[in-house]
């Protein structure tokens, strides 16, 4: 059916794994970007009302606790209206607790891409948390809009001081990517650990902030709520873009050095799993 | 050169761990096609995987300083709720192939037609091979890897399987592990016989099959 020399060259010569840095940092890059398109695919489907979704599940949120918050007829502790401070306080922690999420299943859910050599835990995780940041913004600034749109929420209640909702949403994204980072390496010494992430997630979900400011709680309950990392993300982030909110009681180095020891954490358990062979099929 | 130095390999079971691999050292060097001879649960397939990245040992270090392709025809990396072509495109972009250059080159010679644009979780096992056969076929890589076969599929379409891997085994060396001296014979210029969890390498096939065969009888 073909003739002799019916083949084309094969195009694609691939280069050997030359251990020098910059080749290395290419090829994660290269992995990475594959994985974000790939995770893209696998995670919203060829549908589009997989995209939707990443917008109905906060908006879910929003409303619900907007009706229950309207109906006791609960003052919320800043100058702003009920949605600006909801959703200041419902899309970074949902961020947080879907990045832990994600971590924690990035190895098991892609073994058959640990096949390739080239393909790392740690190029899985970050390509879920980029994708999700991405997602984040987007999300966000479809609800700002939509809230202009429906309830006239003028842009201007989202910012006061652009730069400190910028670090704020950094430090946000930092944090989200260590506590990553750490959930992906417990999870393969500690199988049990999403569901009891699951369960220790409802009261944080309380306890973060949401509902209330640090600044507003009183001084006990407040050095309480303080040990909580994500209260402090959840207070810059509001205290940058809050109009009329100041506060002074969230600690910008206790975010990052937390997050910091997390990443340190989940790497050196990384590193000691790879050291003892351990293998992610046995779970 | 593929460098493998004490390679350990233990999986967990239900009675305690089985050991697989038990201190296996062995140079590949560039140039030279090897066979491993081994009998069924030797371990080949194991340390094949091993030497090509797949899996990690349990103990060991195997240094590569050649690209190296995945078992031939290997499909067990396919994402079944993506199609043939977007986890074509995932593989071009990690190895930094050209997209469009292995497409043409996979669709034409996988003969997959419009079933590339498929999920591959309604493909058949005949067609995810050819997909995964093309692919390494597509790219360039110095060191071929074989478990058993080259390609599975109907006999029209491991003909040309046979053919093209002519063609692209002139600059590259091929590792293969097989229970068969006909193959080995066939592809490589050195073999080794996987025995007890151990490689031991012969300077001729022939002195290496005399040696598996001894063992196993």
């Amino acid at each position: 059916m073909s003739s002799d020399s019916a083949f084309p060259a094969a195009p694609a010569p691939a280069a050997p794994a030359s251990p020098t840095l910059g080749n290395n940092v290419a090829v994660m890059w290269r992995v990475v970007f594959a994985l974000m398109i790939r995770e893209s695919r696998t995670r919203y489907g060829s549908s589009d009302l997989g995209y939707l979704w990443a917008i109905i599940d906060p908006l879910i949120q929003l409303l619900v606790f907007w009706i229950i918050f309207t109906v006791l007829q609960r003052v919320i502790p800043v100058p702003a209206s009920m949605p600006v401070f909801l959703m200041t306080g419902i899309m970074p922690y949902f961020f947080w607790r879907s990045c832990v999420g994600r971590g924690a299943s990035a190895a098991t859910s892609n073994l058959q891409l640990l096949t390739y050599p080239q393909v790392k835990v740690l190029d899985v995780v970050i390509a879920r948390v980029v994708l999700d940041a991405a997602s984040f913004v987007i999300v966000t600034v479809i609800f700002v809009i939509g809230l202009r749109f429906f309830t006239g929420e003028p842009f201007t209640s989202w910012v006061r001081v652009p730069i400190l909702l910028a670090t704020g949403i950094m430090a946000l994204f930092y944090f989200s990517f260590c506590s990553a980072v750490f959930s992906s390496s417990l999870t393969r010494i500690w199988p049990l650990w999403p569901q009891v992430f699951g369960y220790a997630s409802r009261p944080l979900y309380f306890a973060s902030g949401i509902f209330f400011t640090l600044q507003s709680l009183p001084t006990g309950f407040r050095a309480l709520a303080a040990i909580i990392p994500m209260a402090h993300v959840l207070e810059w982030i509001r205290t940058g873009a809050i109009p009329g909110f100041i506060s002074t009681s969230y600690n910008p180095s206790y975010v990052i050095w937390f997050g910091s020891i997390l990443f340190v954490f989940g790497m050196v358990l990384e590193w000691f799993l790879r050291l003892i062979g351990h293998s992610d099929e046995s779970g | 050169m593929i460098e493998v130095i004490n390679i350990e390999k233990t999986y967990p079971g239900k009675q305690g761990r089985i050991h697989v691999l038990r201190g296996v050292n062995a140079i590949f060097p560039r140039g030279e096609s090897i066979g491993i001879l081994g009998q069924n649960g030797a371990g080949k397939s194991t340390l094949l995987r091993i030497l090509c990245g797949s899996e990690k040992p349990t103990f060991g270090e195997v240094r590569r300083h050649v690209a190296c392709s995945w078992p031939l025809g290997f499909s067990g990396s396919f994402a079944g709720s993506l199609t043939g072509a977007e986890n074509l495109r995932f593989v071009c972009r990690i190895y930094g192939a050209d997209i469009g250059e292995v497409t043409d080159f996979v669709t034409g010679f996988s003969e997959l037609g419009p079933s590339m644009h498929e999920p591959v979780k309604t493909y058949s096992t005949g067609m995810r091979s050819r997909l995964a056969f093309a692919l390494s076929m597509a790219i360039r890589f110095q060191v071929y890897v074989i478990d058993e076969a080259l390609a599975s599929g109907d006999v029209a379409f491991q003909r040309k399987a046979i053919k093209i891997f002519e063609e692209r085994r002139a600059g590259s060396d091929v590792i293969m592990v097989s229970h068969a001296i006909e193959m080995v014979k066939q592809y490589c210029t050195k073999a080794g016989v996987l025995n007890g969890g151990k490689l031991t390498m012969y300077d001729t096939i022939d002195e290496a099959n005399e040696n598996y065969l001894r063992a196993i009888s």
